[in-house]
């Protein structure tokens, strides 16, 4: 008994080393320098809450920003992604797997194909204009289709679609049916057995769909910056310049640490309120 | 007992007056098929008040299949389908005055004992008080007192399958409907489970419906066998007709352990493996004697005293095999054929011992003889 146990601490160890070492130490120092500042473009030990006060009335608009598309986003995602996982778990017979499999393909692509791809679809010379201009909808191409939020959250919401699908359709693959026939056999009827007992027990996939998809756009930086336009600049991108050309790492620090905080917070929420809404009662 | 969970149906006497007066469950015509491939051929059945009857039957026979039609899970191909009179051919399991206790039991694993217990009654929108009390009362029944708040993944399979029982019980069905319910468990709880049945069976007199493949759990618990082969009732009857005097060939050899030696009638003479020849009256033609392992005797000797009714067969002892109350040996009769026999003589098994010339006897009563289709 213990030698399994110490063989278990054994194999946990080399995964352990590298979380600490590239994870721990770095995230850490990083915390601690959000508390410095920068003098004549020297790292200056301290103890100041001065950079955060900076984040909250100089930034406050991208971080705003950032939250509500990536709040859109994942809770957009979250609820597509759960529907098509539970066409491929309940509905869609022997197809499910070769369904979800296809979902799964998209992760071929790479993210900046991505980006591009949709670039390339809404743009000017895009295909929708095209083909609404073949058509004779439009005259002339319109341009409104790229370079606003709409397009960032199309494009995010594309990539972080088939990662969303995943975890839920795990945690729906672990549902028996017999107790849906059970909740049937008591008097539920379709909806009402839904949500007492599909909906609590794919909770966990949910809250972990959401938490993946909202980590996942709140701190992207590169498809706004390529299809979010000049003034839809969400919070990674300022991030990203701090430690850039600005050399501000405790304004960056700070950033990412307030990204992180309101996130997690962003996240307990979701799995709060879900958690109220999917309790036995 | 006084239990005070009650089926929706009043006590009713087991006879077949009743039976045929009021049938609580009436099934005329029902059948189901799937495309080309028929499940349930067209059939006819009717179950009194207060029965506990066994669907008895291979897998694939279709008696789990006849079993999800009158739960309401699967809509009949053909037929009508009566529960106290009404028609609920086309209502499904949740207008249904049927409850069913599930194989692997589909308990919802996301809630304690209690609220599993509950749920029918809260989607009812019964008042509390009236859950609580209910709820506690299933729970007595089910030997579950203290369970309430464990959540009935941490249970044993013996203890879900009471919650099942008592989630089902719950809701005061007309029709109690068990699918294949003691399957998961092991030999031992399922003794004990047949036993526990048995005991609500009794103290609440509802009437029960309950699917099997095991022939010895349909006898264990069931007042009534309803034997299904390829989707069709070879037999319907007590336990004790069903053992004794089974139909075909089939039902024979499902229920309990039998001899079956093939054989021909010609004009009321039965011939069987050669040496064998006695009269039975019936049509001619192939026929099967079925002798059961306990019916026989084994007598040793050049000329053993055999009774005067008694056929007998000259053969070779091959195999011993003792199982504690009996002893069963494999003797090979004239022609090779192997016929099992069963007794408890422990002088006798002393004596035997495998090449052993033996003559198997048994009184021509004890035997059966199955005209083949």
């Amino acid at each position: 008994m213990r030698d399994a146990r110490s063989l278990a601490n054994l194999m946990l160890l080399p995964s352990g080393l590298i979380l600490v070492a590239f994870f721990l130490l770095p995230v850490s120092y990083f915390f601690v320098v959000s508390f410095w500042r920068v003098r004549s473009y020297k790292l200056q030990a301290d103890a100041t809450l001065d950079q955060y006060v900076e984040v909250f009335t100089g930034y406050w608009v991208p971080l705003l920003y950032t939250f509500a598309v990536a709040l859109a986003i994942a809770l957009a995602v979250t609820l597509i992604a759960f529907g098509f996982a539970f066409y491929c778990r309940f509905r869609a017979g022997r197809y499910g797997m070769p369904l979800l499999f296809l979902a799964l393909l998209t992760l071929f692509g790479g993210y900046l194909t991505k980006i591009y791809t949709w670039k390339t679809i809404l743009g000017a010379e895009g295909i929708l204009n095209s083909a609404l201009m073949l058509t004779g909808l439009t005259d002339a191409p319109i341009t409104a289709f790229l370079f606003n939020p709409v397009a960032v959250v199309i494009t995010l919401a594309h990539y972080t679609l088939p990662i969303a699908i995943l975890p839920i359709f795990g945690s729906l693959r672990g549902i028996d049916e017999v107790p849906l026939d059970a909740a049937r056999d008591l008097g539920a009827g379709p909806c009402r057995s839904f949500r007492d007992v599909v909906l609590p027990q794919a909770w966990p996939g949910l809250v972990t769909a959401f938490a993946l998809t909202f980590l996942f756009a709140a701190g992207d930086y590169v498809t706004p910056m390529l299809v979010g336009g000049p003034n839809t600049s969400m919070i990674g991108v300022f991030i990203q310049s701090q430690f850039g050309h600005r050399v501000d790492a405790p304004l960056g620090s700070a950033m990412s640490f307030t990204v992180i905080a309101l996130s997690l917070a962003v996240i307990l929420g979701f799995a709060g309120t879900t958690r109220y809404f999917t309790r036995v009662r | 007992m006084g239990s005070r969970i009650e089926m929706g149906a009043p006590r009713a006497g087991r006879t077949a007056a009743v039976r045929a007066a009021s049938p609580l469950v009436l099934l005329a015509g029902v059948g189901k098929s799937y495309g080309a491939m028929t499940a349930v051929e067209p059939l006819d059945l009717a179950v009194g008040h207060g029965e506990f009857l066994a669907i008895l039957g291979p897998s694939g026979c279709g008696k789990t299949t006849l079993l999800k039609m009158i739960g309401g899970f699967l809509a009949p191909s053909t037929g009508t389908i009566r529960i106290g009179g009404a028609d609920v051919t086309r209502l499904g399991p949740e207008r249904r005055p049927t409850n069913m206790v599930f194989q692997g039991y589909g308990l919802f694993p996301h809630m304690t004992v209690a609220q599993n217990v509950a749920y029918g009654l809260r989607l009812q929108k019964r008042p509390a008080g009236e859950v609580a009390e209910r709820v506690a009362e299933a729970l007595r029944l089910g030997a579950l007192e203290g369970f309430d708040a464990r959540p009935v993944t941490a249970l044993s399979g013996g203890q879900q399958q009471r919650v099942a029982v008592a989630r089902a019980l719950v809701m005061r069905p007309k029709v109690l409907l068990l699918d294949e319910p003691l399957a998961a468990l092991d030999l031992k709880l399922r003794k004990a489970m047949q036993e526990e049945l048995r005991r609500i069976h009794r103290s609440i007199g509802g009437t029960f419906i309950f699917v099997t493949h095991d022939q010895e759990e349909a006898m264990g618990l069931a007042s009534r066998i309803v034997v299904m082969e390829r989707g069709c009732i070879v037999q319907d009857g007590t336990p004790e007709e069903i053992y004794a005097e089974p139909k075909t060939r089939f039902v024979s050899g499902f229920i309990g352990e039998a001899n079956m030696l093939p054989g021909r009638r010609e004009r009321g003479l039965v011939r069987v493996n050669g040496s064998l020849c006695f009269p039975d009256p019936g049509p001619d033609g192939p026929i099967t004697l079925m002798l059961r392992p306990e019916a026989a005797r084994v007598a040793t000797g050049e000329s053993p005293v055999v009774g005067i009714d008694s056929l007998a067969l000259r053969g070779q002892v091959r195999d011993i095999v003792f199982l504690g109350a009996v002893t069963r040996y494999a003797i090979a009769i004239e022609g090779g054929t192997l016929l099992h026999v069963t007794d408890s003589d422990s002088e006798l098994r002393r004596r035997l011992e495998v090449g052993v010339p033996v003559t198997v006897h048994w009184p021509q009563r004890s035997h059966r003889v199955i005209a083949e289709a």
